[in-house]
């Protein structure tokens, strides 16, 4: 439907480079399945200045957009020296998935074992019955509550022989010694039916009033099936929680990496700047903290330190510059929502330019300005692209900012 | 004549910009001009400065960084759990109070982190019912872990600080116990190292990496900016520092009490009074928990007893009290202060700004 075509190229020196800076192969914008740019090919090379020119369809702000990753194009690619703007799958990556996939596993499994009861059975129960609170005995006790083993506790001044977790009470016994006896027949009556049919133990209570006392069986064959059960039921739910959990959080995380792969931060990271057709500038604050932001974000990324350990006097020192190279020394200390329109796409400049760009992409510059300040601001642009950095310009028609350039490009309709 | 009235103009210029020195050193000399302090008086004003710290926390996330946040109370009681856990005498961990602040902290943290790092992703109202529905869950956790967190009983007793330290002859754990004025200072001294802190912050790239972010996200990312980055910190940050709060709390009372004190109500209180007070202005965020909480926790409980003197002098019984009005009386207090002032009694000079813009 639209085709980028060539209308005029005035230095042919320029477009010999073997690299393009950027390059746009078979690029595809799509509007609700309406394509807004069809099959764009185009080449810039370094150090030109190129102008886009449509009929006003949004063509133009689609295909900025979709250089700096604001918008995802349907199809083609956008390479910026050969490499595409999107984020690798670097080791930090690798390791920041697997962690997390790890922790909600672990907090899955937490929940399926039920972290209150492991709580009461690895540090209350080891309080009550005066264990110290050694690495080894908080060992045992957690080993005892994942192999599901019995346990003795106390309430009231009674020995209790417990389930691991606490919930069901198999016998009460006076004192400590006498539990603890019991707990250990019962619990290899237990292990016993783990492995095979195993016999059930004569184990008796005494039971009833104090004139007729009767014995009871305490392990019958259903509560021995039970309990030979638990140490399977803890280790299934525990493991199916963990790997649901792992599964689960390794596919959250690498939606998320893969939905944040290709966004603007990693194209300016990449070094591709960009202003707005209505400015966008950071109103609340002032046009010297507007800069300064961006000079920081660079020096940050390029000294790889940590955030406290910046160069202060240096990102002041550069933001001046910038503030004194676009005109604004005036107004360094007003807010960004006090300037005029002109005032504030010169501020979108300096701000672009501060984190040192390999290519500038200016969005309908002459918008809302008189022809003095297209002058002005064309002049302008001209003078900070004088070296090595690449402009693309949008502009509806012809302006004092095709002037600049030394290539047309227009995406008209076919 | 002249030249005072200029250093005078000079020192309220200067006292404007370094606020903090001169409140803070009337704080600081409050109880020796005000005996009272020592008493119950103490204890209540140990808590409100208590709740500002935790509304610093908060005025990161919502006032620097824009996002709206439901849940501050949830990290407040989170902190304070994991200090009782590790200091309880019910508990065999029993570690000192001072590295079990720093690993409740550091836990909180933690937690916010994980929290955050999915979440944020969501904007505005989204993130609010996140952070919401994140407050309920751990209320209900807290109630519901009966073995780890002691349920609605709550945990306790927690050891004061310092307990069983000799300094000088004085027991300092109980000296904590019996002086209210010692928390005072132990939350005036933590208080005031949280605003050198958060204004720092403001001051430092990550504070302008914040405001940009609130500004214009989508200016912020053409700089580079990830926006997701950039709010889990204040997320983690507003974690730390509210759980920072909670162990403080927590300690000053004894117990973790009971946990339905952490839920929706106590975070959307501590919100109005950092909207009250103005967003992302530091000492607004202190008046504004000043007034609300001031009014809720010392205010009312002296007007409540002088008047059920009154009234029981008068006819017998106790007819009114304000006590059962004071939630609405908040409330009226909020919708006054959002028509006259909808920037907050002591609005930022960004957030004015910002305003200001949106109403042209």
């Amino acid at each position: 439907m639209t085709r980028g075509e060539n209308t005029k190229t005035s230095d042919g020196a320029l477009l010999s480079t073997d690299i393009p800076l950027l390059s746009i192969d078979r690029l595809t914008v799509q509007l609700g399945g309406i394509p807004l740019i069809d099959e764009l090919e185009l080449d810039v090379p370094v150090g030109s200045n190129v102008a886009i020119i449509d009929s006003g369809r949004g063509a133009k702000a689609a295909l900025l957009d979709a250089i700096c990753g604001l918008w995802s194009a349907s199809s083609g690619s956008v390479r910026l020296d050969g490499h595409r703007l999107k984020q690798g799958f670097s080791a930090k990556t690798f390791w920041g998935v697997l962690f997390t996939g790890i922790l909600v596993g672990l907090l899955c499994a937490a929940a399926a074992v039920d972290i209150d009861r492991l709580w009461l059975a690895v540090v209350k129960r080891g309080l009550v019955v005066d264990e110290p609170f050694t690495p080894a005995n908080i060992g045992r006790r957690l080993r005892g509550y994942f192999r599901a083993e019995l346990a003795v506790d106390r309430l009231a001044g009674n020995w209790r022989i417990v389930t691991a977790d606490g919930r069901e009470v198999l016998a009460v016994r006076r004192n400590l010694s006498e539990a603890r006896e019991l707990r250990n027949q019962m619990q290899a009556a237990v292990t016993a039916r783990r492995t095979g049919p195993g016999v059930i133990p004569d184990i008796t209570d005494l039971v009833g009033d104090a004139n007729e006392p009767q014995r009871e069986l305490l392990l019958d064959e259903t509560t021995l099936d039970q309990l030979a059960d638990g140490k399977s039921r803890i280790r299934f739910r525990g493991w199916s929680a963990f790997i649901c959990g792992f599964l689960l959080g390794l596919g959250m995380s690498l939606a998320i990496w893969q939905r944040g792969r290709r966004s603007p931060e990693v194209a300016a990271r990449a070094g591709v700047a960009r202003t707005f057709r209505t400015p966008r500038n950071f109103p609340a604050m002032t046009v010297f903290e507007n800069i300064l932001v961006a000079v920081e974000q660079s020096v940050y990324r390029k000294s790889s330190s940590l955030w406290p350990l910046i160069n202060k006097a240096h990102c002041i020192k550069r933001t001046e510059e910038l503030i004194r190279s676009v005109g604004l020394a005036d107004q360094s200390f007003s807010f960004a929502s006090d300037l005029t329109r002109y005032e504030q796409r010169c501020l979108e400049i300096a701000r672009g330019l501060a984190m040192d760009p390999r290519i500038l992409l200016v969005d309908e510059p002459a918008e809302g300005m008189n022809s003095q300040q297209q002058h002005a601001l064309a002049s302008l642009l001209k003078d900070v692209c004088e070296g090595s950095l690449t402009l693309i310009v949008t502009s509806s028609g012809c302006d004092p900012f095709t002037m600049i350039c030394d290539r047309t490009v227009c995406l008209s309709p076919q | 004549m002249k030249s005072q009235r200029a250093s005078l103009s000079h020192f309220v210029k200067w006292s404007k910009k370094n606020w903090e020195i001169p409140v803070f050193t009337i704080l600081a000399l409050a109880p020796w001009f005000y005996p009272v302090l020592a008493g119950g008086l103490g204890r209540q004003m140990t808590s409100v400065l208590i709740i500002c710290i935790a509304a610093l926390g908060l005025n990161v996330m919502v006032g620097f960084t824009g996002l709206l946040h439901l849940g501050i109370a949830s990290f407040f009681g989170l902190g304070g759990l994991f200090l009782a856990i590790l200091t309880v005498p019910m508990n065999p961990l029993e570690i000192g109070f001072l590295p079990a602040v720093f690993v409740s902290v550091g836990l909180t943290a933690a937690i916010g982190t994980l929290l955050g790092s999915p979440t944020l992703r969501l904007r505005g109202e989204y993130l609010a019912i996140v952070t919401l529905g994140f407050g309920e869950v751990v209320r209900v956790l807290f109630l519901n872990l009966e073995n780890v967190t002691g349920g609605t009983q709550g945990l306790g007793p927690i050891p004061p600080p310092g307990s069983g330290m000799l300094v000088m002859g004085i027991d300092l754990g109980r000296e904590f116990v019996v002086d209210s004025r010692w928390f005072y200072y132990l939350s005036l001294i933590v208080l005031f190292v949280v605003v050198l802190l958060v204004r720092v912050l403001e001051r430092s790239p990550l504070g302008r990496a914040w405001i940009a972010v609130r500004e214009e996200p989508l200016a912020a990312a053409t700089i580079g900016i990830s926006a997701t980055k950039v709010r889990l910190s204040a997320f983690t940050i507003a974690a730390a520092i509210a759980g920072l709060a909670g162990c403080l709390s927590v300690a000053s009372i004894g117990t973790t009490g009971d946990p339905n004190a952490f839920g929706f109500n106590r975070s959307v209180a501590i919100l109005c009074a950092v909207i009250i007070g103005g967003l992302g202005s530091i000492p607004g965020t202190l008046v504004g928990v000043t007034i609300l909480f001031g009014f809720d926790i010392v205010v009312i409980p002296s007007v409540d007893s002088w008047m059920q003197r009154m009234q029981g002098q008068l006819f017998d019984v106790s007819i009114f009290t304000l006590g059962s009005w004071r939630l609405a009386l908040v409330g009226i207090a909020l919708i006054i202060v959002m028509r006259f002032r909808p920037v907050g009694l002591i609005p930022s000079r960004r957030f004015a700004a910002e305003f200001q813009e949106s109403q042209q």
